[in-house]
């Protein structure tokens, strides 16, 4: 059946908009548009006004403790943000702590996604226990680690023989707090890499095998290039999500001991100091960064991706 | 199955036998630590043992610590049930409408939604708190259940979206000109024919929405003040001990294990079309 | 039943491309109608033209003499075959062919009777209450016909049913599909790129390439009187061979012999037919010269050397080469001609296909007297292509 793709419909429409528009292709434009309007309506009322709003607000003096002192102050928030070194060493907080867990999640998520493919038996159970993580709510996992790990009540301690006080120092609550995001996520992350797994053809490894390579070359050489469309999926949404890492962080140290993030000064400064000019513009800060990431894995591997992904419709 | 071209030995057996309790023990352990938690009677807190010498339902029933018998708790259960089933309904049908348009039908604009939805899945929720905080004092809106369902809708629409795209575009466009040669108005076609087969992405996409619902924490923390709308996420964080010097480990075991059950009983069910839905979007893209 | 006139019908898409350019002729009321031409002539839009899913850019359609063209599919009273069937997979077979008259809000029992009768017609009777999935090709071919069939449309249109069945099936379905249609008397406009489907199903074909219908004709006509290179090309298999030669009043001079053309042909030369043209010669239009029964028979004898051989148990085929070819001049079509008919051989020589009685000794890499049947030639000009004899008839359509 050639005719009617939606290509065909494409250029059908754009002959007619020069003659005017058929009946038909109008009447498509308009089912389209009303079928697009209650969801893009939901998405637009709680993103575009807010995103504008606070773009707005960064640039007033406006802390509702002194609601009566609010004023345009131009870029003065950012100046201030980006001149306070707490800002910079949140940031390297929150670098540290993305670098950290999306490279552990890799290597974890890459394991698990492998049994989940390849298991000679009990798949539904493992896919099962997998999800599981994905589904629990966050703080409620938090807590799960933080009791754990707390020297009282947990068996950490009792486990490894040791009296630290994990959360204490820094170094330990950003572990904690590591283990307890790389426990959570990898699950999603090896489901993204699973779907990876099956863009290798078997053929492909079969033939390697024939070949005479080992596993370990068959890895490196031919499994792991031919994923790689979906490694960069993978990696790009799980660096963009932990570059915004908020619930866990809030529960076990609520920010304290040098883990505060960005996420937790963002919150800190809104919802706790209610400066809502300040807390805009390290919103809006937040928001440029992850822009930047994704900017970075884009145009850094994006032909990649584009490729892989074929036609879009 | 093993790795292709090999045949099944016993040692591989062993192996993966292996491998799959590790993997469920990874897993699981958490969870069983909350559960012996919750059964940990409170002057036992502080063994530093993984499981309590003298197990106890009082976090659950009690009449002075258990969560049943707080105020919050169950409170904040019903809220979370409500909010996360209504949002979860609509973002479902409203997602259904905005997938059957995209893949379907032609028309201006259509690109900038897709990219629109996959921008606002990309962006930091905590950039819109503090506006979303304001604009919802002013529209009345702070402390309710539309306040939490409409930004819950918002951040599941674009996953919902793209996991129904991904399921409609497996459905031959040739099926909705048969049915529309047959008689059906675009309407009816849809309902008759494309509707019934897409159910199991629907279904999916259900799954994906219900859990972020259930699972946030950070709107229903800031968006919330009272019993009236706060969820189990929110809520849990707020319990207080029975008295001003115990911190309530019990009661957020206990409150942790009742809200995570209902997530693990969805996970063994619907494992398969979770996962579906979850690595179908990725492949095909 | 229904009469569909074309009316200069043209689509056009937004970035030039020319889908169907002026297609205008009529289909008759009970005609099995056939659009045939490789991929991408526009057939298949000029189906989904008539049916309405596609719009119509200029030009006029009409059914039974009213217009057509702003009609939506659903109410023009049509049913369509999909190539890929396009049932409903949710459904049961019964339910598939009970869909569109479940639409149109039919009473149950008139519903269940109509259902039944299709069922009977196409031996689905016992798949009745089977859903899709577990049917053979086949018999979800026969599905996708019985819903078309329930609703007694004025038209049936079917693209390209068949494309998707083995070789064997195929056969068996064509069979199945013209008695159908001659027991219903329902006009049917059948898209195929197959010119044998073309051949033995249709009434009337209309050849189309590149957007533009070529000939519209009985198949005997587009087989004994192509209007152009493309039609002679398309139509036959094996396919017409195409040779350069020179035409000096009744003398025709091809690369391999010199003949002498009768009556019966010069006699529908066009005016000023004459110098360089190109000779379509069909491989049936050769004979072992030695087994040549009519001695008196206009035509001339030339030795060629034979390179192949495929013997089918039933006919011969000898493929020998001349010097000589006209493949410069037939590029454009080789890329619409499927079997390669400028038996392409390379430089300046060209492959030519002869078709023999079995009973000949031809051999391999040997020499052979060929006789070649004056009164079959058939001659086009080289540069537009057309056909330079008219045919017996009268005018031939425009290509």
């Amino acid at each position: 059946m050639t005719a009617a793709t939606p290509a065909a419909a494409a250029a059908t429409r754009e002959a007619m908009t020069k003659k005017g528009l058929s009946a038909r292709a109008r009447s498509e434009r308009k089912l389209g548009w009303m079928l697009c309007a209650p969801a893009v309506t939901v998405m637009l009322i709680v993103t575009a006004y807010p995103i504008a709003y606070a773009v707005w607000l960064s640039m007033q003096r406006y802390d509702l403790r002194f609601p009566d002192d609010r004023g345009f102050v131009g870029f003065d928030n950012y100046s201030a943000v980006l001149g306070n070194s707490l800002w910079w060493r949140d940031l390297i907080n929150t670098s540290v702590i993305m670098v950290v867990s999306v490279a552990i999640e890799l290597v974890l998520g890459f394991a698990l996604a492998f049994v989940m493919h390849r298991a000679i038996f009990g798949r539904g159970l493992v896919r099962s226990a997998i999800l599981v993580p994905y589904g629990i709510i966050t703080v409620v996992a938090a807590f799960a680690w933080r009791f754990a790990f707390s020297p009282t009540e947990g068996f950490v301690n009792g486990l490894l023989n040791t009296d630290q006080s994990w959360f204490t120092e820094s170094w330990s609550s950003y572990l904690v707090i590591i283990l307890a995001e790389v426990w959570k996520t990898t699950p999603f992350m090896s489901l993204l890499l699973l779907a990876g797994f099956t863009l290798v053809p078997d053929d492909a490894v079969k033939a390697a095998r024939v070949d005479g390579a080992s596993a370990s070359y068959r890895l490196r050489k031919v499994i792991i290039p031919l994923m790689k469309p979906a490694i960069l999926v993978a990696v790009l949404f799980r660096t963009m999500d932990a570059f915004r890492i908020f619930d866990s962080v809030f529960v076990m140290t609520r920010g304290a001991q040098g883990t505060e993030n960005v996420s937790i000064l963002g919150y800190k400064t809104l919802v706790s100091r209610l400066n809502l000019g300040l807390g805009s513009a390290v919103s809006v800060l937040i928001f440029v960064c992850v822009l930047i990431i994704a900017f970075v894995f884009v145009k850094g591997f994006g032909t990649n991706l584009s490729q892989q992904r074929g036609e879009a419709p | 199955m093993a790795a292709p071209g090999s045949k099944v030995t016993g040692k591989d057996r062993v192996f993966w036998g292996v491998g799959i309790f590790m993997v469920v023990a990874y897993a699981l352990i958490p969870v069983l630590w909350l559960v012996s938690l919750s059964l940990t009677p409170a002057d036992e807190l502080g063994g530093g043992g993984f499981w309590p010498d003298n197990p106890t339902l009082e976090n659950y029933t009690g009449s002075e610590t258990g969560v049943f018998q707080d105020d919050q708790f169950p409170a904040a259960l019903k809220n979370s049930l409500g909010i996360a089933l209504i949002a979860t309904v609509l973002a479902v049908i409203l997602a259904t409408f905005a997938a059957y348009a995209i893949v379907r039908l032609d028309f201006p604009g259509k690109n900038l939604v897709m990219a629109g939805a996959l921008a606002i899945a990309m962006f930091p929720q905590v950039s819109i708190i503090g506006p979303l905080f304001n604009m919802w004092r002013d529209l009345k809106l702070f402390d309710t259940w539309p306040g939490l369902i409409i930004p819950y809708m918002t951040f599941t629409l674009p996953l919902a979206i793209w996991t129904l795209s991904a399921f409609f575009r497996e459905i031959p466009w040739d099926l909705d000109k048969a049915a529309r040669i047959d008689g059906a108005t675009p309407f009816q076609a849809f309902r008759k024919v494309i509707a019934p087969l897409a159910a199991p992405g629907m279904f999916t996409s259900a799954i994906l929405v219900f859990i972020f619902a259930w699972n946030d924490f950070l709107f229903a923390t800031s968006l919330t003040s009272t019993n009236r709308a706060r969820t189990v996420p929110a809520a849990i964080t707020f319990f207080t001990g029975s008295s001003q010097f115990t911190f309530p480990t019990g009661q957020i075991a206990a409150a942790s294990v009742v809200v995570t059950i209902p997530i693990i009983v969805m996970v063994l069910i619907f494992q398969r079309r979770i996962v579906s839905g979850l690595t179908s979007g990725a492949v095909k893209g | 039943m229904a009469e569909i006139v074309l009316d200069k019908v043209s689509k056009q898409y937004g970035d030039g491309f020319a889908a169907v350019k002026e297609a205008d002729f009529t289909i008759g009321d009970g005609e099995f109608f056939i659009l045939v031409g490789p991929s991408g002539c526009g057939k298949s839009t000029l189906l989904n033209m008539i049916v309405g899913l596609e719009d119509i850019t200029s030009g006029e359609m009409r059914v039974d003499g009213e217009r057509v063209n702003d009609v939506d599919p659903k109410d023009r009273n049509m049913a369509m075959v999909f190539q890929s069937y396009a049932i409903y997979p949710h459904l049961t077979v019964r339910e598939n062919m009970e869909f569109p008259l479940k639409l149109r809000k039919v009473p149950k029992d008139q519903m269940r009777q109509k259902v039944e009768e299709a069922a009977r017609m196409l031996e689905l009777t016992e798949h009745l209450d089977r859903k899709p999935g577990n049917l053979s090709g086949g018999q979800r071919q026969r599905v996708a016909m019985g819903r078309a069939i329930v609703r007694e449309p004025a038209a049936f249109l079917m693209d390209e049913p068949l494309s998707n069945l083995d070789a064997k099936l195929r056969v068996q379905m064509r069979t199945t599909i013209s008695k159908l249609q001659q027991r219903l008397g329902t006009t049917t406009v059948y898209v195929t790129h197959d010119q044998v489907e073309a051949m033995t199903l249709g009434d009337r074909v209309a050849v189309m390439r590149r957007g533009e219908v070529q000939q519209v004709a009985s198949p005997r006509e587009l087989y004994s009187h192509p209007a152009n290179l493309f039609v002679a090309g398309f139509i036959g298999s094996p396919a017409m061979n195409l040779l350069p030669g020179t035409l000096d009043g009744s003398t025709l001079t091809l690369p391999m012999v010199e003949l002498d053309l009768p009556e019966s042909v010069t006699g529908r030369l066009v005016e000023g037919a004459g110098g360089e043209v190109i000779v379509g010669i069909r491989p049936e239009n050769f004979e072992d010269a030695s087994l040549v029964g009519d001695k008196e028979a206009p035509g001339a004898t030339f030795t060629a050397h034979v390179d192949v051989i495929e013997w089918l148990g039933s006919e011969l085929f000898a493929h020998f080469e001349v010097e000589g070819s006209a493949a410069d001049t037939l590029t454009d079509l080789a890329a619409d001609l499927e079997k390669v008919a400028i038996g392409r051989s390379g430089e300046d020589r060209a492959e030519v296909v002869a078709r023999l009685d079995v009973t000949s000794d031809a051999c391999e890499q040997a020499d052979l007297e060929l006789w070649l049947d004056a009164r079959a030639v058939h001659l086009f000009d080289p540069d537009t292509g057309r056909t330079l004899l008219a045919s017996p008839e009268g005018a031939t359509t425009p290509g």
